[in-house]
């Protein structure tokens, strides 16, 4: 396969997406009709004012929202029943149709070129890895407490209650805290774009809230990628490593780390030599936890600082009035010599 | 007036020919093509340097606004209009800096629309935001005054308290929370510098930085603007300066002790060169120094003891930012030249625009500022410009 030429249809600036989207903790769900406008807007600059006009309205509308959203419905997406991907690196060949899969999926290249390539990269969402034949995918695991979303200044990046972390093009800032965030370091970044985009594996959203399965478990050959419930795929990984223990390594790789991953591995090599974190690196703590530690104390520092601040000052300065009405006794008169003079 | 070219002059003139170069570059060719920076290194030097430094040097602000207004340490008086003047040059600068580093700098206001309250990077942005107001209205008298409009500048003094506790409440909000955006790294930042503490450290050190910064800018003012120095404010502020960066170094102990690190940081390695580098800097030889009688007498020793403390947490910030994190990557990182030029292209603007506001503006007092008038036209611009090299 390889890149084609943009079709007429991805050629206009404009593409509108119904997106069914359910209540999260942001947004109250329902359908939404998202106007994209494809090419960035320096490559058509007619229509960067009204496209800028535009973006501004749905941002206050969505403004609204999240607030109406935030103060009613205040609770996280509830993750029960949330989808998930089990890849089995023993039943792996890698032929690599799950990445020409999810190439296509997402309108990326994808050649002999770029099969050849071993990194993730903002046009190379998922890699087959190989070392010593044996075989290992990477892609965004998929946390159930992502470190991205909670980062995100914007919440470009969230989680739905189905499982899959999506990401908000029209929302980023880029910032690029996601990127620095992933205990994977799965986010890669359009260095070369003049309005660059976060790029990651999301799971494919569409196809997921449609009920079917995501483009690479569709396409594995040998099921070495399978699409399901999380508690069911956990269930199988397990039964796996149980009726055959010589063959797995007695873990499941995203079980545990950070809080849990909606991407879970089963090998029997060590997934750190496919450049996974170590599970002892990372922890289970979910990594929302650590920044989160500290921002919840912050709605109670503020009003008990601000009143430390404030009778500091006022004691401080009670003094100087002091002084000066008692200026004034002892000198008989109304007008006190000021001592300040701001 | 005549326009002379001076050897400053055609220096800082040079870094904004660069420096518009790269801008060029930034906006026309990508952050790929202006910089190092990688999928591996998403932050680099505009985040390591204009933003967590940048910050922290405009600590000056808070620092004396806080001991002047609150606490009414009225000997301090003379150098809260020079602080309050660097620390919004400097926070208008992080945002200029900003707009350089982020991907879409023109969706920056969705800060205000697409809130995500679990953000760290939400909380230092609005803080940022916010207390750039605060320091724009703590700011504004002096406008106000050159142009001699009483009424406004009464309304201000109205709201004075409010503008003053504001500003330190946020100033703490923000300068620790820099600390915390590295709280969610904790297998990736090295551990000589992830602590849970980080938070503590940041704003701890803003202190030490804000301290440091005045002495720095007021003898350097002195010597620009030819005006006599306030020895006691500079003593005042040396001694200050002495048991803040004592706090500093006591807390960085216990926590290498807490954590057990005692052995590995004197064990040579990569990192410890750099923390060593960063120790001496910020406490061994300014510590040192003002343990001395003689040198908190000496605005000279008291100056470069300042500039060593400065050095020493800019180096802290940039292990944190940059060096921390080559270990878990697995290679250097080394900004491009083009970087360089525009974080030095925003340094210069900064002095320049201090040397602007501290000749148009009564920051340094009437009486002074007639005192120093004669020689001033000249000596105005050839001293800002020489520090728009440092």
């Amino acid at each position: 396969m390889s890149a084609a030429p943009p079709k007429l249809a991805e050629r206009r600036a404009f593409r509108t997406e119904i997106w069914d989207s359910p209540p999260g903790f942001f947004n109250s769900g329902g359908t939404r009709a998202i106007v994209w406008y494809q090419n960035d807007w320096h490559t058509n600059r007619l229509f960067a004012v009204p496209v800028l006009a535009c973006h501004f309205a749905t941002a206050l509308r969505s403004a609204r929202l999240r607030l109406v959203a935030d103060v009613l419905f205040r609770s996280g997406p509830e993750i029960i029943m949330s989808k998930a991907i089990l890849y089995d690196a023993t039943m792996c060949i890698g032929c690599k149709q799950c990445e020409g899969a999810c190439a296509q999926q997402n309108n990326l290249p994808y050649d002999d070129a770029v099969a050849a390539e071993s990194v993730q990269s903002a046009h190379k969402y998922t890699v087959v890895l190989t070392k010593d034949d044996k075989f290992m995918r990477r892609l965004c695991m998929h946390c159930q407490k992502p470190a991205c979303a909670s980062v995100c200044p914007v919440g470009a990046l969230h989680k739905t209650k189905e499982g899959p972390v999506v990401y908000d093009v029209w929302k980023c800032i880029g910032c690029r805290y996601c990127m620095v965030a992933c205990p994977f370091s799965v986010p890669k970044y359009e260095w070369q774009a003049l309005n660059p985009r976060v790029r990651k594996c999301v799971m494919c959203p569409d196809r997921v809230v449609a009920g079917k399965q995501t483009a690479c478990a569709e396409i594995c050959p040998t099921g070495a990628t399978k699409f399901g419930e999380r508690d069911d795929l956990i269930k199988e990984a397990k039964d796996r490593i149980s009726q055959n223990p010589s063959n797995y390594r007695p873990h499941i790789y995203g079980l545990e780390e950070v809080g849990g991953t909606s991407v879970l591995l089963i090998a029997k090599a060590n997934v750190e030599d496919y450049g996974y974190p170590a599970s002892e690196r990372i922890g289970d703590t979910p990594m929302p936890e650590y920044t989160g530690r500290v921002m919840e104390r912050i709605p109670d520092f503020i009003p008990l600082w601000t009143l430390v601040l404030g009778g500091i000052y006022w004691v401080s300065h009670r003094r100087d009035e002091v002084a000066i009405a008692e200026a004034q006794e002892k000198n008989g008169h109304a007008k006190g010599q000021e001592t300040r003079k701001d | 007036m005549k326009f002379k070219l001076t050897l400053w002059r055609v220096i800082f003139l040079v870094i904004m020919a660069l420096g518009l170069y790269s801008s060029f570059v930034r906006y026309f060719r990508g952050l790929g093509a202006v910089s190092n920076m990688t999928d591996q290194f998403p932050w680099g030097l505009w985040i390591g340097f204009d933003c967590l430094c940048g910050v922290m040097l405009a600590a000056g602000g808070f620092c004396m606004v806080g001991a002047v207004y609150l606490f009414n340490v009225e000997r301090l008086h003379a150098v809260v209009r020079p602080a309050v003047l660097t620390a919004f040059l400097g926070y208008l600068l992080f945002i200029v800096g900003l707009l350089f580093d982020l991907g879409r700098p023109w969706f920056i206001w969705h800060q205000m629309i697409y809130m995500n309250p679990h953000s760290v990077m939400f909380e230092v942005g609005f803080c940022v935001m916010t207390y750039t107001t605060v320091l724009f209205f703590e700011f504004l008298p002096n406008v106000l005054e050159r142009f001699n409009l009483q009424t406004p500048i009464k309304w201000i003094h109205k709201i004075y308290p409010v503008l003053i506790v504001a500003g330190i409440l946020l100033s703490t909000l923000h300068q620790s929370s820099l600390g915390s955006l590295y709280l969610i790294m904790p297998s990736k930042l090295h551990p000589f510098w992830y602590t849970p503490a980080l938070p503590f450290f940041f704003f701890g050190s803003a202190v030490a930085v804000g301290l440091a910064m005045t002495i720095f800018e007021s003898t350097q003012s002195a010597k620009a603007f030819g005006r006599q120095l306030e020895l006691p404010v500079l003593v005042t502020l040396g001694g200050a300066l002495l048991i803040a960066l004592w706090v500093n170094a006591l807390l960085r102990f216990e926590d290498y002790f807490h954590r057990g690190l005692l052995k590995q940081i004197v064990t040579p390695s990569y990192e410890a060169y750099f923390l060593w580098l960063e120790l001496t800097l910020t406490f061994v030889i300014p510590i040192t120094m003002l343990s001395f009688k003689k040198v908190r007498l000496s605005p000279q020793l008291l100056y470069l003891a300042s500039i060593s403390t400065v050095l020493g947490f800019i180096t802290n910030r940039l292990n944190i930012a940059l060096i921390g994190f080559e270990t878990y990557v697995g290679h250097h990182y080394m900004p491009k030249w083009t970087e360089f030029s525009i974080t030095l292209m925003i340094i210069a603007v900064g002095f320049a625009l201090f040397g602007v506001a501290a000749r148009y503006l009564p920051i340094f007092g009437e009486e002074e500022k007639h005192a120093a008038q004669p020689r001033l036209s000249h000596a105005a611009d050839t001293a800002v410009l020489s520090h728009a090299g440092d």
